[in-house]
């Protein structure tokens, strides 16, 4: 795991909250390596589809298939990872500290 | 002067539910668990004790889909009750699938009586049509309808659209192996989820026309009312104001697909600006989310019911 910053982690939980309108729900509730679906925040497919767009807006980044997905949305750190590993174009502005 | 406009709300009425909700089927049965004086009607009426999800008889019991359907029928009308008891306020009626059972109560065109009595009896010949015409659905999240009709056509046996409820939700319904084949392609194809659901029936399609003549007679022993609330059907939005009307929708509406996403872009060209999900689920909710993001969409949860 690397290049994944607390910027950025800060930052997808913020897009998972703005994306799932969960407006109950801080950052400081989410536990970044907390799983995502079923348990904890308790996710499911549709929710899984609005990220899906949600990451493909803010850091141009796609999901190809279910395959990917399970691995990617595993946890909000799994997530970062995966923006980083693919570049993502707004990882440096969304984190501004990189 | 400019005219302030609140907007509508339209409360929304979900079908079966997927799985049994955690709170409930963890305690022994008897009808010794019911809180609210509907689960006593229930217990009276269908035999159905919902604490501990369970049919009083055994040949009725061992239908894992009934007894969702009456769950899901349950927990609907108690939201329901509390959101009006709370004066809740609502301009339209509508419902996904089997939700028409609940929502026919809440436009007050049948009794709660009644409403369990018809859930009950069409989950009853729905799972005897298994013995007839074996099959199942499966939602598939995140391919194009054009993917989706394209899966359809390529697979030999028969495979229909089951669900529009969004540009890029639908479910499918069908022989076992054509759906199984079905969500093999959807998965190849790129969606980000393809899932069987707990049906064994093949709900939405035309395999199930071979049941109409049962329902239909069925329903004949029921009095229905004109809907006291507009009553917006799933079919893109079309409104149930007659008792034919209403006892045709019954019938057809269980080999013919639900178009959700139809209904709720009708339901917003009629200013409504907020929906509300009864029930226990936000399944509802999130495909409202889904197909309009500026609306306001919530679910009105059944907490501590049992």
């Amino acid at each position: 795991m690397t290049g994944v910053t607390e910027g950025l982690i800060a930052d997808v939980k913020k897009l998972i909250i703005e994306r799932l309108k969960l407006e109950e729900i801080a950052v400081e509730d989410i536990t970044t390596d907390a799983p995502l679906f079923g348990e904890g925040l308790g996710l499911d497919s549709i929710d899984a589809l609005e990220l899906v767009i949600g990451l493909e807006k803010e850091y141009g980044v796609s999901i190809p298939d279910a395959e990917v997905g399970k691995k990617v949305f595993q946890s909000v750190r799994t997530i970062a990872q995966f923006i980083v590993d693919n570049h993502g174009k707004e990882v440096a502005a969304a984190d501004g500290a990189s | 002067m400019v005219r302030h406009n609140a907007g509508k709300v339209t409360i929304c009425f979900p079908g079966q539910l997927s799985r049994v909700p955690d709170e409930i089927g963890k305690r022994s049965g008897g009808g010794n668990n019911l809180p609210h004086p509907f689960l006593e009607k229930a217990w009276e009426k269908a035999g159905f004790d919902l604490a501990s999800f369970f049919f009083q008889r055994e040949d009725e019991d061992c239908y894992l889909n009934l007894k969702l359907q009456v769950t899901s029928y349950l927990l609907s009308m108690v939201a329901f009750d509390r959101y009006r008891r709370k004066g809740g306020q609502w301009d339209f009626i509508t419902e996904h699938s089997m939700g028409i059972y609940a929502a026919l109560v809440a436009a007050d065109a049948v009794t709660f009586e009644a409403g369990i009595e018809i859930t009950k009896g069409i989950g009853l010949i729905l799972e005897q049509a298994v013995e007839k015409s074996p099959g199942g659905m499966a939602a598939i999240i995140g391919l194009e309808a054009e993917e989706i009709k394209r899966i359809c056509a390529d697979v030999p046996g028969d495979l229909y659209v089951a669900n529009v409820n969004g540009s890029r939700h639908f479910v499918l319904s069908g022989d076992v192996t054509s759906l199984e084949r079905g969500i093999e392609l959807s998965l190849k194809g790129g969606a980000i989820s393809a899932q069987r659901l707990t049906f064994t029936t093949p709900l939405h399609s035309p395999l199930l026309e071979s049941i109409a003549e049962d329902v239909r007679k069925f329903m004949t022993g029921f009095d229905i009312r004109p809907p006291q609330t507009p009553l917006v059907s799933h079919w893109s939005g079309r409104r149930l104001s007659n008792p034919d009307e209403i006892r045709g929708f019954l019938v057809e509406e269980l080999y013919r697909p639900v178009d959700w996403e139809g209904c709720v872009q009708h339901l917003l060209s009629q200013d409504v600006t907020c929906f509300v999900e009864m029930g226990p689920d936000t399944a509802l909710t999130k495909l409202i989310r889904w197909i309009d993001r500026d609306v306001k969409a919530l679910s009105y949860g059944v907490h501590a019911v049992v």
